[in-house]
C-alpha cells in the first residue's frame, strides 16, 4: 500500500503543470479542464486598464459581493502608478486586495484545487504566478441542535456540514494552542477535507500516528460520510460491535479529546469519528457529566439493565416458555399459558415475528416523512398491540416482552452500539429457541469471548473491566463527582496518567471558612 | 486463499447442522402443557394406586375472559395404576396435554394409603426429577384425597394455590416432601404430616356436598416406619409447633385467675430452648418457651396500663401455654409413643455421647423420660387503648 502511494505521488509531481506566462495559454488550459462545467466562471478584466487578467471561481461557492467589492473594484478602478512592477502579484496581494486569506502559486493543479474548493484565482498576463484568494461563501445549514443526540441539560449546538464551522465549534470549546487540527484530503474525485483533531501532550503520539497512517492508506474515489472512513479504519470489520464512535456534538468531541482520544472530522457531514473507544463508552451519555453525579450514576445503572434486557429478554422469554417452564413462577406461568393458549406458533416464531415487525416499524417510522411516520406508529401500535393479540396470532405476554425490549434498546445512548445490540438479539432468540437457556449461555460466552478479543486502536474493548484497571472505574458503572476524577483515563493517555483535576477540591463549607 | 475461505464455511455448516438437526428435541410449548397444580394419591381396593391431578384451565386467568367465570377454573382427571409411575402413565392417556408436574406444590395422600405405607410413594416423588422436594404434603383424613381436588375455592383460580398458601401460612407445620424424607432418615425424630379434612365452608349451615365445602387444616399425622400411626388434633399440633420451635404466629386465649372474661394474646415472637439433665439411664428434659407480643383482646375489667395487671396477665398466659404444651407432650409420650418432638435429635446435637448410649433404645426410653415445660410470656403492647373504653371508670381495676 505504502510504496504504491508514494510512487503515485512521484508520478503526479512529474506531471506537474506550471502556469504559462501567456494568459491565453493558461486560460485555454483551464477552459479545457473545466469543459462543460457550467458553474465555473471565467471573468476577464483589466487591472487598471493595462494588465489583462482573468478571475476564475465556481459560482455558488464564493461570496459574489466580496469579489465585487474587495477584488474587482480595487483592481479595476483604483488608480495606482506602480503597475508595471515586476512583483505585480505580490503587490496586489499585499496592498490591493482586502482578503484575509491569500496565497500565490504557479502550480496549475493548486489553482484548480483551490477553485474547486471555493477559492477565487486571479491569473495575470505576463506572470507565471496566480493569486488565490479565499472569498468562500455558500449556503449551509445553521448550527442546530443535533436530533440524534438531544439533551435536557447541555449545549444545544451540533456540527453541520461545513468542516470550518465544525472546527470553529471545537476551537471555541478548547481555546488552547494544544488543540491540533491536522488536515488531509481523501477521495480521488471528492477531495474531501479531513481533520484529525487531538490535544497535543494528552493524546498519545503513537495513537495520533496510527490514526494518520490508517487514514493515509485509504484509497477511495469519494467520501460522502464519515461512515466511509469508519469502515476503513476500524479494528474489527467483521464484528457487529462498533470500534469507532460517531457523534455530531462538539461537546462530546471536546470531552473525548480531553481524555486523550483523537477525533476525525470530515467535510460535508456533521458526524465526527472518535477513536479509540470502549464498549462502556457506548453506554455513557454526555449528559451524565452535565447533571449532578447522582443522576448520572443512577441512570447508568438503568442503562446497564437496559443493555441486558435488550440483548436477552426475548431470548430468555423464549427459552423459559419452551424449555424451562419450571423456572417461571406458578401464577406467571398460568397467565402466560392463558395468553399463549390461542397462539398457533411456537414461541420462537412468535418472538421472531414480533421482533421483526418491531424493527420494521422502527425503520418505517425513521425513513418516512415525519407526518406519515406518526401514522405508521399508530397503525403499528394498534396492529401489533391490540389486533394481533385479539386475533390470537401473538400472545399479550410476547407483546409486552417486545415492547420492553424496544424501550430498553432506545435507552442506549450510542446509536451504533444500540443497533448492533438490537441485531445481536436475533441470534440469541434463535439459540434460545433451539437450545433453551443452554443456548443463551453459549451465546453469552461466545459474545464475551469476542468482546474480550476486540481492540479499538490498541485499547481493549472491555477496558477497564477486562483488563481490570480499578482506578478507571470511577467513570464506568457510576460517574464520580468531578472533584474526584483527578486523573485522566490511564489506558488511553498512556502508562502515566496525567492529572486532570487537582485533588482536594471537594466543596466543604467549614474547611473553606478555616482557610479563609 | 481458497482453503482459507472454505474453512469458515464448513464450520458454519457444521454448527448449523448440529443445531438444526438436533435442536428443539425437548421443546414443549407452554400452551401444550397440562400444568399439574396439585396431585392426590389414594389406595385402590385391588392393591394398586389411584392418582388424581388438578389442572388449571388456561383461559381462566387471561385478561379477556368474556366466557364467564361461573365454571371452575380447573379440571381433574384420575387414573389407576400398579404403582405411581404406572398410574402417571395412565393419567397421561386421559389428557390431551402433556402433564407437567414441575409446578406441583401440593401432594395429598389419602388416609388409607398412609396407613398402608408410604415407602414406595416417597421413592417416586423424590426420584422423579420433575417433582419438587418443596412440595407440601398433606394427609386427607376421612375421605379419599382425590375427592378434595374437586372442591373449588372461589377466591383462587386453582385450589392448589389455596392449599399451598395455607401450608405456607405458618399455622401448620408446613411439612414438605424434602423435610419428611430427611426426618424419616434421621434418628431421634419421627416425621409428622399436616392433615386436611373436608368441612362445610361455614359453621352456621350444613354442608350439601362439594359446592359449599372447603378444606380445613386439622392437626398432624404421625408417620412412623413409613406408616400412619396416629393423629394429633389441631390444639395439640400447636403444642407441637411450640416444642419444635416452628411457631411464628398464633393466638393464646386464657382466663386470668380471679377475673371474669378472657384475654387474648398474639404471639409475635417465640423461642424455645431445650436443656438436658443427663442421668445414668436416661435424661431429663427442660423445655423453656418464651413468647412476646401484644394483647389485642381484653374482656376482663383489668386496666392494662398498670404493670401489675400486665404481670398478672403474663402469668396467666404463661400457664396456659405451659398447660397446652404439657398436654401435647402427654399425648405424644403416652398415646403415640413416637418422638415427633425431635427430643432425640436435640439430644444428639447437644450431647452426642449420651445420644450414642441411648439411641439404640430411644424408642423405648422416649415415652418414659421426664419432660418439664417452663413458659415465659412478655406482653409488649395492649393495642391502641389501655383500659377497655366501654367500661365505667369505677368498674376498672
Amino acid at each position: 500500500m505504502q510504496p504504491s502511494n508514494s510512487s503515485a505521488d512521484e508520478s503526479q509531481s512529474s506531471q506537474q503543470i506550471f502556469l504559462d506566462s501567456n494568459l491565453v495559454v493558461n486560460e485555454r488550459c483551464l477552459q479545457q479542464m473545466f469543459l462543460h462545467c457550467s458553474d465555473v466562471v471565467f471573468r476577464k478584466f483589466r487591472i487598471h486598464g493595462k494588465n489583462d487578467a482573468i478571475l476564475v471561481f465556481v459560482d455558488g461557492l464564493v461570496d459574489n459581493q466580496r469579489i465585487d467589492q474587495m477584488i474587482l473594484k480595487p483592481l479595476m478602478y483604483d488608480n495606482r502608478s506602480a503597475l508595471a512592477r515586476e512583483d505585480l502579484v505580490l503587490f496586489i496581494k499585499e496592498q490591493i486586495v482586502a482578503v484575509g486569506q491569500a496565497k500565490t502559486t504557479s502550480d496549475l493543479d493548486v489553482v484548480v484545487a483551490g477553485v474547486l474548493s471555493g477559492e477565487t484565482a486571479i491569473i495575470m498576463d505576463r506572470t507565471t504566478t496566480a493569486l488565490i484568494l479565499d472569498v468562500k461563501g455558500w449556503m449551509m445549514r445553521n448550527v442546530e441542535e443535533p436530533s440524534s443526540e438531544s439533551v435536557i441539560r447541555g449545549p444545544r449546538e451540533g456540527f453541520n456540514e461545513n468542516i470550518r464551522t465544525n472546527t470553529s465549534l471545537l476551537r471555541r470549546k478548547i481555546k488552547s494552542p494544544k488543540l491540533k487540527l491536522e488536515s488531509l484530503k481523501i477521495g480521488d474525485t471528492s477531495n474531501t477535507e479531513i481533520v484529525i483533531a487531538y490535544l497535543e501532550g494528552i493524546a498519545k503520539e503513537s495513537l495520533v500516528q496510527e490514526v494518520r497512517e490508517r487514514l493515509k492508506q485509504i484509497e477511495i474515489d469519494c467520501v460522502l460520510e464519515s461512515g466511509y472512513i469508519e469502515e476503513f479504519i476500524e479494528d474489527a470489520p467483521y464484528s457487529p460491535f462498533p470500534t469507532v464512535q460517531n457523534t455530531e456534538r462538539p461537546d462530546v468531541v471536546a470531552a473525548n479529546l480531553q481524555e486523550g482520544r483523537v477525533a476525525i472530522m470530515l467535510d460535508n457531514t456533521p458526524f465526527a469519528l472518535i477513536v479509540p473507544i470502549t464498549f462502556w463508552g457506548g453506554l455513557i451519555a454526555n449528559e451524565d457529566y452535565y447533571e449532578r453525579y447522582w443522576v448520572g450514576s443512577v441512570i447508568r445503572f438503568i442503562r446497564f439493565g437496559a443493555l441486558l434486557v435488550t440483548l436477552f429478554l426475548p431470548a430468555v422469554y423464549v427459552a423459559l416458555t419452551t424449555y424451562h417452564q419450571e423456572m417461571i413462577p406458578t401464577s406467571l406461568l398460568l397467565s402466560i399459558a392463558a395468553s399463549r393458549d390461542p397462539v398457533p406458533f411456537p414461541a420462537i416464531v412468535e418472538a421472531l415475528i414480533m421482533e421483526i415487525t418491531f424493527e420494521g416499524l422502527r425503520e418505517a417510522g425513521l425513513r418516512l416523512p415525519r407526518q406519515v411516520g406518526q401514522a405508521v406508529s399508530i397503525v403499528g401500535a394498534l396492529v401489533i398491540g391490540q389486533a394481533a393479540v385479539q386475533a390470537g396470532i401473538v400472545s399479550a405476554a410476547m407483546v409486552i416482552v417486545v415492547a420492553i425490549t424496544g424501550i430498553a434498546s432506545f435507552t442506549i445512548p450510542n446509536f451504533s452500539l444500540g443497533i448492533s445490540l438490537r441485531i445481536l438479539r436475533f441470534p440469541f432468540i434463535f439459540l434460545a429457541g433451539i437450545l433453551g437457556l443452554y443456548g443463551v449461555t453459549v451465546g453469552v460466552m461466545i459474545t464475551l469471548i469476542h468482546l474480550c478479543s476486540l481492540r479499538s486502536f490498541g485499547i481493549s474493548y472491555l477496558a477497564p473491566i477486562a483488563p481490570m484497571k480499578l482506578s478507571s472505574w470511577k467513570d464506568i458503572f457510576v460517574r464520580a463527582p468531578w472533584w474526584k476524577m483527578n486523573l485522566r483515563p490511564e489506558l488511553i493517555t498512556g502508562s502515566k496518567a496525567s492529572v486532570r483535576i487537582p485533588k482536594g477540591q471537594k466543596p466543604d463549607p467549614e474547611e473553606g471558612e478555616g482557610k479563609g | 486463499m481458497n482453503a482459507m475461505k472454505t474453512v469458515p464455511v464448513v464450520y458454519i455448516l457444521f454448527i448449523c447442522i448440529s443445531l438444526l438437526l438436533s435442536g428443539c428435541w425437548d421443546r414443549k410449548e407452554i400452551n401444550r402443557l397440562g400444568i399439574v397444580m396439585m396431585s392426590a394419591i389414594d389406595v385402590d381396593e385391588d392393591g394398586g394406586i389411584i392418582g388424581t391431578v388438578q389442572i388449571p384451565l388456561p383461559s381462566g386467568g387471561g385478561a379477556e375472559n368474556g366466557k364467564g367465570t361461573a365454571d371452575k377454573g380447573f379440571y381433574t382427571i384420575s387414573a389407576k395404576g400398579k404403582n405411581i409411575n404406572d398410574m402417571m402413565q395412565h393419567l397421561q392417556e386421559r389428557s390431551s396435554r402433556e402433564l407437567f408436574v414441575s409446578h406441583r406444590r401440593v401432594l395429598l395422600i389419602g388416609e388409607s394409603l398412609a396407613e398402608r405405607g408410604l415407602k414406595d410413594v416417597l421413592d417416586y416423588y423424590t426420584r422423579d426429577p420433575d417433582s419438587r422436594l418443596r412440595t407440601y404434603v398433606f394427609i386427607v383424613r376421612g375421605r379419599k384425597a382425590g375427592e378434595l381436588l374437586d372442591i373449588s375455592i372461589p377466591s383462587e383460580q386453582v385450589p392448589g394455590t389455596a392449599i399451598m398458601e395455607l401450608a405456607k401460612s405458618k399455622i401448620a407445620t408446613g411439612s414438605k416432601l424434602g423435610n419428611i424424607v430427611t426426618e424419616m432418615a434421621t434418628d431421634g425424630i419421627v416425621p409428622t404430616i399436616d392433615v386436611l379434612e373436608v368441612r362445610p365452608t361455614s359453621v352456621l349451615k350444613e354442608s350439601k356436598g362439594n359446592s359449599d365445602s372447603t378444606f380445613r387444616l386439622n392437626g398432624s399425622a404421625v408417620i412412623k416406619d413409613y406408616k400412619l400411626v396416629g393423629f394429633l388434633n389441631i390444639e395439640k399440633m400447636r403444642g407441637l409447633l411450640w416444642i419444635r420451635d416452628m411457631l411464628n404466629k398464633g393466638v393464646v386465649t386464657t382466663q386470668v385467675p380471679g377475673e371474669e372474661g378472657e384475654v387474648s394474646f398474639d404471639v409475635v415472637g417465640a423461642s424455645r430452648k431445650i436443656r438436658f439433665i443427663l442421668q445414668r439411664h436416661d435424661v431429663k428434659v427442660n423445655i423453656f418457651l418464651e413468647a412476646e407480643g401484644p394483647v389485642y383482646e381484653n374482656d376482663t375489667n383489668l386496666d392494662l396500663r398498670d404493670p401489675l395487671h400486665i404481670k398478672k396477665v403474663e402469668e396467666a398466659l404463661s400457664n396456659a401455654i405451659k398447660t397446652r404444651v404439657e398436654q401435647t407432650i402427654e399425648i405424644v409420650q403416652m398415646e403415640l409413643r413416637a418422638d415427633i418432638l425431635g427430643i432425640g435429635q436435640e439430644l444428639y446435637r447437644t450431647h452426642p455421647r449420651k445420644w450414642n448410649e441411648l439411641s439404640e433404645k430411644w424408642e423405648d426410653i422416649f415415652p418414659e423420660i421426664e419432660i418439664s415445660v417452663n413458659a415465659k410470656v412478655t406482653v409488649r403492647r395492649s393495642g391502641v387503648i389501655g383500659a377497655p373504653l366501654h367500661i365505667k371508670e369505677d368498674e376498672l381495676k
